[in-house]
């Protein structure tokens, strides 16, 4: 009868276009909104229920918890159109006294994913109407209702409603995402434990599909392993009464206060080994077949790492300490070398560990990580500069030059050489070299002391030369002799340090926009004059007030730097479209056999500029793009974003750069780290 | 700690076969009943509040009415439970129970005033309304919704199951219950906040 009223009703409503007319109900006002101005033949038209609800006021999940009732619309549609499933907004804990809940607060946006006929007629006009039904509850429910409606015209090309699809695909790039996770659950002891292999970090809650397949109200204990997470659930009555062979439901992981939802669907199995945080027995050991080549990849990638753009000038600096020690006898350069491994092993460990700790913590991270704060590259930046003042000659660091081969010297040069390792690794980090995406994937999912391993091999291999250095005789004493030549030398190596600064001042510029720039270069010249009110000091000897004030300088230059923050993207000027990532936009471009090509990339990663600029965004290369019809999608983790390092993740990767080709028919093709204008256009055009 | 509390008592909802948890409740007549009293009826459970759209949709269509009477027809022993905690939708006074059940004509052995919300965790009571069937030797026979339809619209009742009678009708036959368990629908009980 409610039905007859509003269908009565809604004969007089006017029809609106994009926007349905706003329906207010008791608690809550609802229309249905489309993403795009009009409906195109053959394509699937995003629309949505939009509601705002009164505070306090909650609507129901599809699974609503002990009590309540899900959404139902009941849709009117033009001939041929077909109506989806609903795509719910991710669902949250609303407890009532001894009772859960699960439902939606505030704004929510109900998805459906509309069908246009390929034959739709474009120049007619398409009528949407839906009989929309739901509960809503503060402690008391009442049942709601109202009869919407949108009319959008047919055409063959359709543009971004304003608004309208900012939000639909908010709320598009929410719904829940299927990584293909192997699940299963057993019973143990009148609970379920539900095991998830390869969950995304995050503080994790379970909600099934099915009402009454788990209690809502008690916590779900959760312990994670290196592999897996682990879920302790309370069965419910329905659950009881026929135990299922299969669980489906949905994985919500919080980390940062961001939310993202994964479809798990588990099946049955006797019996989980469980963690030891469980009370039962450990879990078996992971992939160790593998451990021996990653092993070998992490060390070869490491002695790699010594020839990359970013560390190459932390070489010359070394290669500086080195040019130092010729001549010097062996114990001199064997204590050197080993100051340094020790440097560069001590870093890698402590990144390790931080990675570590970071991982447990549920944060979302990639090599590189400490690089993606403007503040850290800017104090980088500062560093770098700071170090090639040295290297041309304003002050010194610990003992002069003209202490080489003393003995003395060696106590300063360890110091010196250790700091130089530490340097050297973290100057290195944002380049990941062709080789050490494979080993970095591996440790951050491996266990503990694997992943630590790892790290450590691949500052072995960073250090591996100037292990040869103090291990075989004969090569130290094959240095050259120390003379002249190595102040003109270390002089010029202190180009190379402008370099880096260059290319750091660039990230920051990036990051922060000119405001950012405008603070790293005053913090430049400040860096400078103490630098050089230090060398003053160092010429007169003690000078206790010059000391301070370029101190006092350097703290000046250091400071503001804390005030750099991350700015939006600028938007960039060039002749192909690029796409911002956007998983359901690559799935549909997916069904369609469109081709699509991603860049998962960061400003401060040089191998992604290099390719950028001399192979992605060449002529040559766009035009090839247009003309096989690829569609380029941007992943960009100059910033965090917990989406895309959860796509990086799924390919076994942990850092940029990723570059990833859909040809339309299935699975990616991952291209090399390092591209090649021949390379993409093969790949972009063997669809022919 | 309260919410691993709940969570026990969740724990122990009564699923059909297992025996009914025992009750000691306060009725709207001013005495005390419990389920042994009951041994050897058959008692139906029905958990309401008044203020709740699906209990209006119920007794407004006069579908529980007709239920209770042709439950007292066969000598089963009804009890309305009102688990609403003082000051919360559905919490009533006797007077005010019984007034209730004169207007609607309801037809029920004794309105349980279960104001602590003890007897409703005790059965894990989710929604009003929500139904228990126990059988004469005390055991849980069915528990769920009143139907299958899980809708507040009156309308929905003519082309709905309806869940309990059916279950009455095959226990009364000597039968197994088919459909022991359903989702109970409706608004959650209006338990004090923990």
């Amino acid at each position: 009868m409610i039905r007859l009223i509003f269908a009565c009703l809604a004969l007089f409503a006017a029809a609106h276009a994009q926007s349905g007319e706003a329906v207010r109900t008791g608690h809550a006002e609802s229309r249905l909104i489309a993403e795009k101005t009009a409906a195109v033949p053959g394509e699937t038209l995003w629309v949505a229920l939009a509601q705002e609800l009164e505070e306090g006021w909650h609507v129901y999940w599809k699974n609503p918890g002990d009590s309540g009732l899900p959404l139902v619309l009941g849709w009117t549609l033009p001939r041929g159109f077909g109506a989806g499933e609903i795509g719910y907004p991710l669902p949250h804990r609303l407890p009532l006294g001894p009772l859960t809940n699960f439902g939606h607060e505030g704004s929510p946006t109900f998805l459906v994913p509309i069908t246009v006929p390929a034959d739709a007629e474009p120049g007619r006009t398409a009528q949407f109407d839906v009989f929309a039904e739901w509960l809503i509850c503060l402690d008391v429910c009442i049942p709601e209702a109202a009869q919407l409606s949108l009319s959008l015209p047919i055409a063959s090309s359709a543009d971004d409603v304003p608004g309208n699809a900012d939000r639909i695909r908010a709320a598009r790039s929410a719904l829940p995402r299927d990584l293909g996770l192997d699940a299963q659950f057993a019973e143990k002891d009148g609970s379920l434990v539900l095991q998830v292999n390869g969950a995304p970090q995050g503080e994790a809650y379970f909600y099934p599909n099915a009402q009454g397949m788990t209690e809502p109200t008690p916590p779900q204990d959760a312990v994670r392993t290196d592999e897996a997470l682990y879920l302790k659930l309370t069965p419910g009555i329905e659950y009881q009464m026929e135990p299922p062979s299969e669980i489906a439901g949905l994985l919500v992981l919080e980390a940062d206060g961001q939310e993202i939802g994964v479809e798990v669907s588990a099946a049955r199995t006797d019996a989980i080994a469980l963690p030891a945080a469980f009370g039962s027995a450990q879990t078996s050991s992971t992939g160790a077949p593998n451990i021996i080549l990653v092993f070998a990849f992490a060390l070869l990638g490491g002695v790699i790492l010594n020839a990359m753009p970013c560390v190459f000038p932390i070489v010359f600096l070394k290669a500086a300490s080195v040019a130092k020690l010729a001549g010097a006898d062996r114990k001199t350069v064997q204590t050197d070398a080993f100051a340094y491994i020790a440097g560069v092993l001590v870093t890698f460990a402590a990144m390790a560990g931080l990675l570590l700790i970071l991982r447990g913590a549920g944060a979302q991270l990639g090599w590189g990580f400490h690089l993606q704060s403007p503040i850290v590259v800017g104090l980088s930046a500062l560093v770098v500069f700071l170090i090639g003042l040295n290297l041309a000659g304003l002050f010194e660091i610990g003992t002069s030059v003209q202490g080489v081969g003393s003995g003395l010297a060696s106590k300063g040069g360890a110091t010196g050489s250790f700091f130089t390792g530490l340097l050297a690794v973290l100057v290195a980090a944002p380049c990941i070299g062709p080789f050490l995406g494979v080993p970095i994937g591996y440790a951050l999912t491996a266990p503990a002391f694997a992943a630590i391993a790892v790290f450590l091999a691949l500052g072995l291999g960073l250090a591996l030369p100037y292990l040869a250095l103090a291990a075989v005789p004969g090569l130290a004493a094959a240095l050259p002799k120390p003379g002249a030549w190595m102040i003109r030398l270390k002089q010029l190596f202190s180009f190379a340090m402008f370099g880096t600064v260059v290319w750091l001042s660039w990230v920051v510029s990036i990051q922060t926009g000119s405001q950012g720039v405008l603070i790293l270069g005053a913090a430049f010249v400040i860096a400078a004059f103490a630098a050089w009110l230090f060398g003053l000091a160092q010429e007169k000897g003690g000078a206790p007030l010059l000391r301070g004030g370029a101190l006092a300088a350097l703290i000046a230059a250091a400071v503001p730097m804390a005030t750099l923050t991350s700015a939006a993207a600028p938007v960039t000027s060039l002749s192909i479209t690029k796409e911002a990532y956007d998983e359901t936009r690559l799935a549909a471009l997916q069904a369609q056999g469109t081709p699509v090509f991603i860049d998962f990339t960061a400003a401060w990663c040089v191998t992604c500029q290099y390719n950028k600029r001399v192979v992605l965004d060449t002529a040559e290369i766009q035009e090839a793009f247009a003309e096989t019809g690829t569609v380029f999608m941007v992943a960009d983790l100059t910033n965090p974003d917990p989406v895309i390092t959860a796509a990086i993740e799924r390919q076994g990767r942990s850092g940029v750069p990723l570059y990833l080709y859909y040809n339309g028919t299935g699975e990616p093709e991952i291209l090399p780290q390092i591209l090649t204008q021949e390379r993409v256009k093969a790949t972009l055009e063997q669809r022919g | 700690m309260i919410a691993s509390l709940v969570g026990l008592l969740a724990l122990a909802a009564p699923f059909p076969g297992q025996p009914a948890p025992e009750f000691l409740e306060p009725t709207a007549a001013g005495i005390n009943v419990n389920l042994d009293v009951y041994k050897g009826k058959t008692v139906v459970l029905e958990w309401t509040n008044h203020g709740c759209p699906f209990v209006q949709k119920h007794y407004g269509a006069d579908n529980m009415q007709k239920l209770q009477k042709r439950a007292n027809a066969e000598g089963i022993v009804w009890l309305q439970v009102i688990s609403s905690a003082p000051g919360k939708q559905g919490y009533v006074s006797p007077e005010e129970a019984n007034t209730l059940n004169d207007e609607r004509g309801a037809v029920v052995s004794h309105v349980l005033l279960d104001e602590d919300g003890s007897m409703g965790q005790a059965y894990a009571a989710k929604t009003t309304p929500h139904m228990f069937i126990i059988d004469p030797e005390g055991i849980v026979r069915y528990n769920g919704a009143i139907d299958t339809i899980p809708t507040a619209d009156p309308a929905d009742i003519p082309n709905a199951q309806n869940y309990v009678m059916t279950a009455l009708e095959q226990l009364k036959a000597g039968q197994d219950v088919v459909t022991s368990v359903s989702r109970p629908y409706g608004c959650s009980v209006k338990y004090a906040d923990s």
